[in-house]
């Protein structure tokens, strides 16, 4: 489990997200499948601005769940959706 | 494809895969689709519709235990001002929720507002009527 904060704004972030091929946009975590989300978007879609930035909650920020794919696909997915910024 | 399952399928998923973002955003904004079990599974869809429909009422929710049914349904429609009215032989396990958890949020047990009661009655099989009102639980 690891997060991280795309070099980019919300809009950005969110082509990073629609870019991933094997890792799947989906709420939820620790299951076999990678996903990924945006927090701000979804798990923590109840929380307002204040309590996202006290939470250190970024518009940019990524929740991603690895599962047990191989982690060279996984690493060449993050890549060529990063490229989409 | 031009026809349905006669038996509908059981989806086991928690969760739901999207295509966009803007459709996950959608999903979460307007609840248009499937985004978690907990919130909306299609199995369970089809069961409260069919639920709905049998009783006829326009909705129905289903749970995943007796007990998730019985604390969900008294938690929304009581509070502090709330005074529950309970049968007897009330199922153990709401005995315990009624008796030892409701008071420690304040909600005392004694006279009216929320008239609870299940039919068939756990191990008597005592049928209750149930009025046809805001809510009707059958859980046993």
């Amino acid at each position: 489990m690891m997060s991280f904060v795309v070099k980019s704004d919300f809009e950005g972030t969110k082509r990073v997200m629609d870019q991933l091929k094997i890792i799947k946009l989906a709420t939820s975590l620790g299951g076999v499948t990678t996903l990924a989300n945006q927090p701000a978007t979804n798990t923590h879609v109840a929380l307002n601005p204040e309590e996202l930035a006290k939470a250190g909650i970024s518009e940019n920020l990524v929740r991603l769940s690895v599962g047990t794919e191989n982690v060279n696909l996984l690493i060449e997915d993050i890549e060529q959706a990063l490229s989409a910024i | 494809m031009k026809s349905k399952p006669v038996v509908p399928p059981i989806y086991m998923s928690a969760t739901y895969k999207f295509d966009t973002s803007d459709d996950l955003i959608d999903v979460v904004q307007n609840r248009t689709g499937f985004i978690y079990s907990r919130w909306d599974n299609p199995t369970v869809m089809e069961v409260e519709k069919t639920l709905a429909s049998m009783e006829g009422y326009d909705h129905a929710l289903g749970f995943g235990s007796g007990m998730a049914a019985i604390t969900n349904s008294i938690m929304a429609f009581t509070n502090q001002e709330s005074r529950i009215i309970a049968i007897r032989e009330v199922y153990g396990g709401t005995h315990e929720f009624l008796f030892s958890f409701l008071p420690t949020l304040g909600i005392d047990i004694i006279t009216k507002k929320l008239r609870w009661s299940t039919t068939p009655v756990c191990l008597l099989i005592r049928i209750m009527t149930l009025q046809k009102g805001k809510c009707a639980v059958s859980a046993e």
